[in-house]
Formats: C-alpha cells, structure tokens, sequence
C-alpha cells in the first residue's frame, strides 16, 4: 500500500511515473501514452511489471517542445521526424 | 498544487450540479464529499493500521452517513463549495439546461456549479493514468474511484472500455490488500439513490448501442448531463455557421466550449463534459423551429 507522493516531491525527483507527468503537465493520459509509444518521450522501465518511469527534466522538456511544434502547425509525424533526426 | 482527497472528491462531483435545487444526484454527490472527508481521516491519520479497527471504524462512518439529515448535507454542501471557491478552482455558472430553448425563452435562471478544467482534467486524468497503467496504486485514487463508483460519477469519466479494466485491476488490488477491500466493500447508498444508480447503469449500457442515444431525450433528469436544443435563423448558413453561433451563445452565457473533431465527427467539450452537435428541428403550435441539438456523449 502506497501514498501519492506531493507535487513537492515530484518536483525534485529524478525519475516521475507517467500519472506523476499528468500531474505535473495537465496533459491527457492519452496523449502522453501515446508520445511515449510512439518513441517520442523517452522513458526506462523498471520491476518486474516493467514499469514505465521518465526522466522528469527530460521529460517535461520534451513535452514543452512537442506543445510548441503543435502550437506552430506541425503535425504528429513531421515532430517525429523532427525529433528522430536530433 | 497538491488538494485533499476530500477537494479533490468535491470538485469533480460537484461539476455540473444544480447549485440552487437539490436534485438526487447532488445528494448523492455531498454524500460521497462526507465519506471523502472520513476516509480522508481514516488514511492519515490511523498509522499503523488495524485492519479490524479500520473496518469498524469506517463502517459506523459509513451508517452516520446513511442517516445524515438534509440540513447536515446542506452544510457540508456550504462549505465545499466555499473551500473550492476560496481555491478559485469552482465557480457557479448559469446552468446548460437554460440555455435550452423552453428554458431560455420561458426566462427561467438556473445555476449549475463549475469545476476548473484544467484542476478536472488533472485530477481525472492521473487517476486513468495510474489505474490503468501497471504498478502500485495509491490508498487516495482506490478512495476515489470507490468514491466514483458509489456516487455514480464512473461513466461521466471512464468509457466502457476502460470501466471494464477499472474493475478488474480493483478485483486484484482488492485481494492483493485488506484495506483496499474495506474501502471498495464500502456503501453508503440510500435506497433511492441505489434505484438511481442502477437506472444510470442501464441505461449506461443501453448507450452502448449509439441508435440509442435518443433515449437521453426521455430521461434528463436524472443525470446531470442533459440534452438541449437552441433554436436560431438559419437562413442564408452552413451547418459549421450555425455552429459556431451556437458555441457563441453558450460561451455568452458562461460556459466554455471547445470545438473537437474525433474522426468523422464533431464534438463539443463543455464545462468539462462532451456532447455530440447536430442541426435540428422542433415544432411549436405546428410551425418549424431550426436549431442545433446538444446530446451528451457517453464514451
């Protein structure tokens, strides 16, 4: 049995689960598990359940960056590409 | 920002209530906020637990609850409200149902509450992501989604898809852990708010069937969600004109609307719920009304 850790402690840790990046972000479950399958948020699985944990730095800088291609027009294949050739 | 079990409880069973008349879904919803406010105790403050203890304990809560007078629910209501309020997370909105024509044209104010969208969505969507990914889950989202399941609230969150893995990742955690079971073996229904409940169910399940939909027509008031229609001149416009002027007429009176295309089809998101949007007509003493239909969409 567990507790939710505060956004306090999200805040300062290395490695968030993906409800922790929901929390932090407000984006939709969806569409986080859905940059994460499709290769563009990076994420380490860990247990035997292979869970998925991100880099929270990491992680939110890449969900800032796909924010803004979307803002500007581009669509979810052209960010691949985009972020494939970085 | 980090809220309680408790705000967290209240801010999403109270959007879309009626704020001014009690309506059985609200009652059933201050409910849930009290049992919200008990477990939220019960969690933090009983460290080591007994499992024996915790299950007494909660249980006599519980009955409190059964029995609780309308003026006590009044109160917790009262008091809800101003926390969110103080919070700036809800807010009291006129409510969609006056939009409709009959209502809108008949002069009637009718008040609903409104929850922060993006508090909403953050809220609802690190439930869905912790639930139905692998992993621990937290003592505060099994408290919510009991709290879901026994105010009714599941089908205005989760689609049919996702309530069916809800329930079998529940019937694990459950046996897996004794106070998860406490908590999720927990009831405090009232005997109309069970009839209630297991009305919304069937006709959650006739909705899975979309030539059904319609049946929302017969039946608004019974969920908070309702269907309604807004006449306008359509005269010299398009379907996405008379659109557009009817997300303009929503927004003037206080709701936000958001424009959405899933596939094939538009949608409207407002205050947090989805509706499906089509142009209609109605008659009054024999003579065409045109307008658009609003019809809550159940995922």
């Amino acid at each position: 049995m567990s507790r939710q850790r505060t956004m306090e402690k999200i805040m300062i840790s290395e490695y968030v689960s993906i409800g922790e990046l929901v929390r932090i972000t407000g984006c939709r479950y969806s569409t986080l598990k859905f940059y994460a399958e499709e290769g563009m948020l990076p994420f380490e699985q860990e247990g035997d359940n292979l869970n998925r944990r991100f880099r929270r730095e990491e992680a939110l800088q890449r969900i800032e960056e796909i924010k803004n291609f979307r803002e500007n027009g581009k669509s979810i294949p052209d960010i691949k590409k985009i972020i494939d050739t970085n | 920002m980090d809220y309680t079990l408790r705000e967290q409880f209240a801010l999403v069973a109270l959007n879309g209530q009626d704020s001014v008349r009690d309506t059985l879904a609200k009652k059933v919803a201050v409910l849930g906020i009290e049992a919200a406010n008990i477990l939220q105790h019960l969690l933090t403050e009983n460290e080591p637990r007994d499992v024996d203890g915790f299950k007494i304990h909660f249980e006599e809560e519980l009955k409190g609850i059964k029995k609780m007078s309308r003026k006590k629910r009044r109160v917790i209501e009262r008091d809800a409200v101003s926390d969110l309020k103080d919070k700036n997370i809800l807010e009291e909105i006129p409510s969609l149902l006056g939009c409709d024509m009959n209502y809108y044209t008949a002069n009637i104010t009718m008040r609903e509450y409104k929850g922060n969208e993006d508090v909403y969505q953050k809220i609802t969507e690190s439930i869905k992501a912790i639930i139905l990914e692998q992993g621990d889950v937290p003592e505060e989202v099994v408290a919510m989604l009991w709290l879901f399941r026994e105010c009714g609230c599941m089908h205005d969150i989760f689609s049919v898809e996702e309530q069916r893995k809800i329930q079998k990742r529940l019937v694990e955690i459950a046996a897996e852990n004794p106070i998860y079971k406490i908590i999720l073996e927990g009831e405090f229904r009232i005997g109309i708010g069970k009839a209630f409940l297991s009305f919304l169910g069937w006709k959650f399940n006739l909705f899975k069937n979309p030539y059904l939909e319609g049946i929302n027509l017969l039946f608004p008031f019974l969920d908070r969600r309702q269907a309604i229609f807004i006449d306008m001149v359509i005269f010299g416009t398009t379907v996405k004109d008379r659109r557009q002027a009817a997300i303009e007429f929503l927004r003037k009176n206080g709701h936000s609307c958001e424009e959405l295309r899933i596939g094939s089809e538009t949608m409207v998101k407002i205050d947090n719920s989805y509706y499906r949007i089509w142009p209609s007509t109605r008659s009054g003493y024999k003579i065409p009304i045109q307008g658009i239909e609003l019809l809550p969409v159940y995922r």
